[in-house]
């Protein structure tokens, strides 16, 4: 099968599972009525035992599970994403997603490019180091930042850049113009990007390292091409491959720690929206965001894979 | 604006503990404060003031709020709570009108919340302290609430009432508009009269006190007269908070079929709604036509930050005027600062353990004298009210003239505990506790489940410690839960013992709504489900009753009913902070258009139309 058919199916049948298994699960945990009627589930009259069988099949709660997931499927792929649960009113999860997916995505670029920007000069002057005496205090310290929790490199990015030298706000502000808006995520974006970073500088200063070995590296060098040539032209891009790989695979805990430093910093995004929801059983809200997140993540894996292609095409072999 | 110096010790603290252990519990990222339990005061005023002569004998109280803050906060010192008496100072601070200084105009004033709402519409929305305090901005009360106590005609120009005490007739003033251009009138007052009373939670808070016909009549177009079923010496005390905040009712009519238009609410109040991203900010602006005279500020807008220590953050760097706490640990920092000003009261609310009488274990009161027992409170004074707040015994401090002296708190006492819990399970071990689905007990222990509602680090901390010592005579299952939802489950019945926050009108007849048995059913804000009718008619009686000499014991009979129930496990009372910036000014100059002085700050919320940044 085509290389690209073959991703193709795959990335369809792991949105199936995903969104077979997140709706199972959200069937099973709870009572969505009660946030649609409120108190009045409790109304045991005959008014009210009316306007819950009026409420269960308006929502299709009074059908078998798998015609649900069938409706909502069917609903999802055409781009009604259904409305929220919620006993204030059902506007449309999509107005939700619409309002909140930019912080996050937002949010999330951010994080990448910073991890980026900080992992390549990092492991570039790491590996030209290699087993000196800052190497070995910077392999220190990438171990420090991964091993330290985000919520704990919240608080501490927050008290030095926020608290005690005031160069970053302490809080985002959705209303506030869009350049306060980039300049409030700053700090959320560097507290996920710092552990991404010293992954990627673990993996990137060992490629360069056994790069640097290299019997085309020793002849570029006997060529007299400088240092500093040696290694952004000829040891960088091969070193890149698993550096590249993991930059996808990582997107998905990066999505995971955005669910904490959204709510530390106040972000309202997906992540913040997607804890609330759980806990209020919100299943419409929870799944769009699932679902959202897991073609996100798809997507950024098949970039990788073009990637891969790019840096080595042997790959597309 | 300059930064008002902060108290680091906190900050050391935390960085130290989370450099070197890394504290899970901070991954929550919630509100962190006991204020994430529900407020019951959503669904009905229970802040009204007494009648002005109630005032009289709460001298310290009323006097203390007249001194300025640094008097004030001299007379704040830790009150004693090891010998579990409450015995503490009390603890009650204010800003003292602005006499040299001229109002400035203009102006954005950021005021942190303690959690955001579902919505802001009065009449349909539960509305706890964040809700009330956006609602101050952008509705009027018909009554308010009078700086030295007592009632006063607000958006009202009067009330008189029959000799009965049952009719109450209220003219409106003439000339009011809402924000939307819809006249104030008695059409306006009946609609939204009407519409609380269909309300499926706040209409429980009217139903039970007025007959089903003839409950509001108009009798003309400014003039309308409420029936009530019960005489009631100041009806409007009940008008002062949620209950009298008065909506558009054109606005009201399209947010019924619209309920997303509850997030956008049109009232009478100094400030108009501009705004709202949920979770993030909500923006009010200046009124310009307000009906009692010139608003200051240009915007206020309200940042809902469940993080208390961020809360205070926000306000030590300047980047916020002015937030609501009750958190002890934030208190400590916030009195602490220089540069800022407090508004500190205590009289208001209390913190406690709710226990549900309706089904298995509790519905019988051993089990319940054992909960009470088996509570650590010289514990929970220590490590949870943190010497910043007073223990409590019952609904009143110390200084109400309602206060019962011989109610002393009930706890300590495992040993007590146990002696109960065998007898229980002895009798009763095999019946059903609907609420966890098992039998009330299991190995000689009762079955039982705690609630609350988070995320809140607080809260978590607060059933930790619970769990400690309720554990050796209790198997104890945790549920938190999103605010709204802990209400509505406490609403049906669908717990065994809660946290909850609740109680301390200076008026005592604005806590019937919680004892009456009329009260009880299926949806019951009498949430223990305990119907004592003996209570109910000391609660009528007093309410009938005009001087504070008369009603006093027979409110402090009620606590003393209320205490031999064990129904509720009194903790501490709840206290307030509001705290400002120092150049916020005027937040106390709010009077009545007849120029009479108004509170300026009731249960964890405050007004700002007289507010002004220098």
């Amino acid at each position: 099968m085509n290389y690209w058919l073959q991703r193709l199916v795959i990335a369809v049948l792991l949105l199936l599972a995903v969104s077979m298994v997140t709706f199972g699960a959200m069937n099973v945990l709870g009572d969505p009525l009660f946030n649609i009627l409120g108190p009045r589930v409790g109304d045991t009259s005959p008014e009210g035992l009316e306007l819950i069988d009026d409420a269960k099949a308006e929502y299709n709660l009074d059908k078998p599970l798998p015609v649900r997931y069938a409706l909502w499927a069917g609903d999802f792929v055409r781009g009604d994403f259904g409305v929220q649960f919620s006993n204030d009113g059902q506007p449309p999860v999509s107005n939700l997603i619409k309002e909140r997916l930019p912080r996050s995505a937002v949010l999330l670029v951010m994080a990448q490019l910073f991890a980026t920007a900080i992992a390549i000069p990092w492991s570039l002057w790491s590996a030209s180091k290699a087993n000196s005496g800052v190497d070995k205090v910077s392999t220190f310290s990438t171990f420090l930042i991964i091993a330290l929790p985000n919520f704990a490199l919240a608080v501490v990015l927050k008290y030095l850049f926020a608290i005690k030298f005031g160069i970053f706000p302490l809080t985002y502000t959705a209303d506030d113009p869009a350049l306060s808006r980039l300049f409030q995520l700053v700090l959320p974006a560097l507290t996920i990007a710092l552990p991404a970073a010293a992954v990627y500088q673990r993996l990137l200063r060992t490629d360069l390292i056994t790069t640097l070995q290299e019997d085309f590296i020793l002849m570029a060098r006997s060529k007299g091409v400088s240092r500093r040539n040696v290694l952004f032209k000829h040891a960088l891009r091969p070193s890149l491959f698993s550096f590249v790989t993991v930059f996808g695979i990582n997107t998905g805990a990066l999505i995971g720690g955005a669910l904490i430093v959204e709510t530390i910093f106040r972000v309202p995004g997906l992540g913040s929206t997607i804890v609330e929801a759980v806990l209020r059983e919100d299943f419409p809200v929870v799944l769009a965001i699932v679902m959202i997140i897991t073609a996100a993540f798809v997507a950024v894996n098949i970039v990788v894979d073009i990637l891969y292609s790019l840096i080595d095409p042997r790959v597309r072999r | 604006m300059t930064s008002p110096a902060r108290p680091t010790a906190r900050w050391r603290r935390r960085l130290a503990v989370l450099t070197v252990s890394g504290l899970a519990i901070a991954a929550c990222g919630g509100g962190d404060d006991d204020t994430a339990e529900p407020d019951a005061e959503q669904t009905q005023s229970t802040d009204a003031p007494d009648a002005p002569e109630a005032t009289d004998d709460t001298g310290d109280v009323t006097a203390d709020t007249t001194e300025a803050s640094s008097d004030a906060a001299a007379a704040t010192s830790p009150p004693a709570t090891d010998d579990n008496s409450e015995d503490g100072t009390p603890v009650v601070e204010t800003i003292a009108p602005e006499e040299n200084s001229e109002p400035v105009v203009g102006g954005t004033l950021r005021y942190a919340l303690e959690a955001d709402v579902n919505g802001i519409n009065p009449v349909t929305s539960s509305l706890s302290a964040p809700g009330l305090q956006m609602g101050n901005v952008v509705f009027d009360t018909l009554a308010a609430t009078k700086k030295d106590g007592g009632w006063t005609p607000y958006l009202a120009e009067s009330f008189e009432r029959s000799d009965d005490l049952k009719d109450w007739t209220m003219k409106l003033r003439e000339g009011v508009m809402f924000h939307d251009g819809t006249p104030l009138n008695a059409d306006a007052i009946l609609v939204n009269f009407e519409t609380t009373r269909q309300d499926p939670l706040v209409g429980l808070a009217i139903k039970p006190f007025f007959p089903e016909e003839n409950a509001i009549e108009k009798v003309d177009d400014l003039t309308v007269i409420f029936h009530l079923l019960d005489a009631h010496a100041n009806f409007p005390t009940s008008l002062t908070g949620q209950l009298g905040m008065v909506s558009s009712p054109t606005w009201l009519e399209a947010a019924l079929a619209d309920p997303t238009l509850n997030q956008a609410p049109v009232g009478t109040g100094p400030f108009k709604f501009a705004s709202r991203s949920e979770d993030s900010i909500t923006r009010f602006e200046r009124n310009d036509d307000w009906w009692n005279g010139e608003v200051y500020l240009d915007a206020i807008e309200f940042l809902p930050v469940t993080d208390s220590a961020t809360r205070t953050d926000l306000l030590f760097n300047g980047e916020i005027e002015g937030l609501q706490t009750t958190d002890q640990a934030s208190i400590l920092d916030l009195r602490d600062g220089d540069g800022l000003q407090n508004l500190l009261n205590d009289s208001a609310e209390e913190s406690f353990a709710m226990i549900n009488s309706a089904p298995p274990p509790f519905d019988d009161i051993r089990a319940r004298e054992a909960l009470a027992q088996a509570t650590p409170i010289g514990l929970y004074a220590d490590l949870i009210g943190l010497g910043v707040t007073r223990q409590a015994s019952q609904a009143y401090i110390p200084e109400s003239p309602y206060y019962n002296p011989d109610i002393q708190p009930v706890g300590d006492n495992p040993e007590r505990a146990a002696e109960l819990v065998a007898e229980y399970c002895g009798e009763k071990g095999g019946d059903q506790n609907p609420v966890t689905g098992t039998p009330t007990c299991t190995d000689g222990k009762i079955n039982i489940e705690y609630q609350w509602s988070g995320p809140s680090v607080v809260n978590t901390r607060i059933a930790d410690l619970l769990d400690q010592a309720w554990s050796a005579s209790f198997n104890v299952t945790f549920d938190e839960l999103l605010q709204d939802e802990h209400i509505l489950q406490t609403a049906i019945g669908q717990y065994n013992v809660n946290q909850w926050r609740q109680f301390g009108a200076e008026d005592p007849a604005g806590d019937n709504v919680w004892l009456l048995c009329r009260t009880i059913g299926g949806i019951s804000l009498n949430w223990p489900r305990l119907c004592d009718e003996e209570r109910d008619a000391l609660l009528l009686q007093a309410q009938a009753l005009e001087t504070v000499e008369e009603r006093a014991p027979l409110y402090q009979e009620v606590s003393q009913r209320i205490h031999d129930d064990y129904l509720y496990i009194f903790y501490n009372h709840t206290l307030w902070d509001l705290a400002f910036q120092e150049n916020v000014k005027g937040l106390c100059d709010r009077t009545s258009p007849e120029g009479e002085a108004l509170t300026c700050d009731s249960s964890g919320r405050t007004w700002f139309s007289s507010a002004y940044i220098e």
